[in-house]
């Protein structure tokens, strides 16, 4: 029993392989070295990802327990407005050290199963 | 960790004892099959994991084919899982008992069918209007729309249409990088691949001006988790 | 990333065939463990496995309801 083989258009492959690469890179487990010639860029850039990736688990869990009723109108408020003012956040500082949001590569694949 | 400590490389988790004999697996190494937390595993015991190469991959997708064929229900582990021993891997799948159990019946006596879908603009997005609440409440409503267009695929519809109850389950992703706009995986009986290559074929126009590009059968690799 | 090279080998010199099977094999397989490798100047020091460390809050707090004083 073998695959079928699609066909494609050559724009179409490149664009199919660079996709992939992005998400493979994202799925291999993450490995941090702070880069000598600029530690100060790498430490922040594992900071911003780590807080970008608690981010994005803390916006989950807040849009499930919405979903799910279990917040209230002002905790959905709350949670709301912190999520908001921490996005910006992050961004602000991530772009002082020309750092953009694919540079916080987070991938929540198997951690997003976690919860 | 050393390297030369023997560590159990997982394969996948499998409904049952094979039908067949285990044989062999990607590093040559004789494959086994163990009771682990009430779910059947099939591993090999391997001094490093293998690095990903053509060769590798499409060995691995053999010897999982191979071992399908007796068995109801497979669920591939992503490539290169490693655990020190039988019972770490004890630990990591009890975790996640329950999920997996259930995805070892939702895959039971099926395999996957990939549609790739292609064009220069994504469909638009129905727009939802959230009534009151202040600006966090409306931040949160509409993350919680970026999260749910995410695993939307409204250019397929008319195909859907086609396929009516061959597909059994659908996991979607939207990449929108033109010209690949997404990826989604469907669900299908064991057999139905030739019925839903056809379905797609005859569905081209009706799916314009997008376009769909198939493969499979595979085994069903993206049906692990719950749907998002 | 040793990884990361291998990847861009098969996707550039792979036929098309190759990508679906790279997609499915390293993207999409069932995952149980989530894990983090901190090092400093390429040395690997610390590992760390995340599912032990992060759990949704709501689990927890009915986790402690059900067990044992």
């Amino acid at each position: 029993m073998s695959a079928r083989r699609p066909v494609f258009e050559v724009r179409e492959l490149e664009s199919l392989r660079a996709e992939l690469e992005r998400q493979a890179a994202l799925a291999a487990a993450p490995r941090w070295n702070a880069d000598p010639e600029d530690v100060q860029r790498s430490v922040a850039r594992l900071v911003l990802t780590l807080v970008e990736f608690i981010r994005q688990l803390l916006e989950r869990q807040a849009i499930r327990r919405m979903e799910g009723g279990t917040l209230s109108p002002e905790e959905t408020e709350a949670v709301g407005v912190a999520l908001m003012r921490l996005e910006e956040t992050v961004r602000d500082i991530a772009s002082r050290f020309g750092l953009e949001p694919d540079d916080l590569n987070v991938d929540l694949g198997p951690l997003g199963r976690l919860l | 960790m050393t390297p030369l400590t023997p560590r159990v490389y997982l394969y996948a988790l499998l409904s049952g004892p094979p039908a067949c004999e285990a044989g062999i697996g990607v590093c040559a190494e004789p494959l086994r099959v163990v009771a682990v937390a009430g779910l059947v595993a099939l591993v090999g015991d391997v001094a490093e994991p293998p690095a990903p190469t053509a060769i590798t991959l499409r060995a691995q997708d053999t010897v999982l084919r191979r071992l399908s064929a007796g068995i109801d229900a497979i669920l591939p582990a992503r490539f290169g899982t490693l655990v020190e021993n039988d019972t770490a891997l004890a630990e990591a799948l009890d975790r996640r008992r329950p999920e997996l159990a259930r995805a070892l019946e939702r895959v039971a006596g099926c395999e996957q069918m990939t549609l790739r879908v292609w064009g220069e603009c994504a469909a638009a997005a129905p727009h939802f209007e959230v009534a009151g609440g202040g600006p966090g409440t409306r931040y949160l409503a509409g993350r919680r729309r970026l999260h749910e267009r995410a695993s939307r695929v409204p250019e397929l519809e008319p195909l859907r249409q086609r396929l009516g109850d061959l597909v059994r389950e659908e996991r979607a992703e939207r990449h929108d990088r033109p010209p690949l706009l997404a990826t989604v995986q469907h669900l299908v009986e064991r057999g139905a691949g030739g019925r839903y290559v056809d379905a797609v074929h005859a569905a081209r126009e009706a799916v314009a001006p997008w376009r769909v590009s198939v493969s499979g059968p595979w085994l069903p690799y993206a049906f692990g988790e719950e749907a998002a | 990333m040793r990884r990361g090279d291998h990847l861009r080998e098969i996707l550039e010199t792979g036929d098309d065939s190759m990508l679906d099977l790279v997609d499915n094999l390293l993207t999409r397989g069932v995952v149980i463990s989530g894990e983090v490798m901190l090092g400093l100047a390429g040395v690997d020091l610390i590992y760390v496995r995340l599912q032990a460390v992060l759990c949704a809050a709501d689990r927890v707090e009915e986790r402690s309801r059900h067990s044992r004083p």
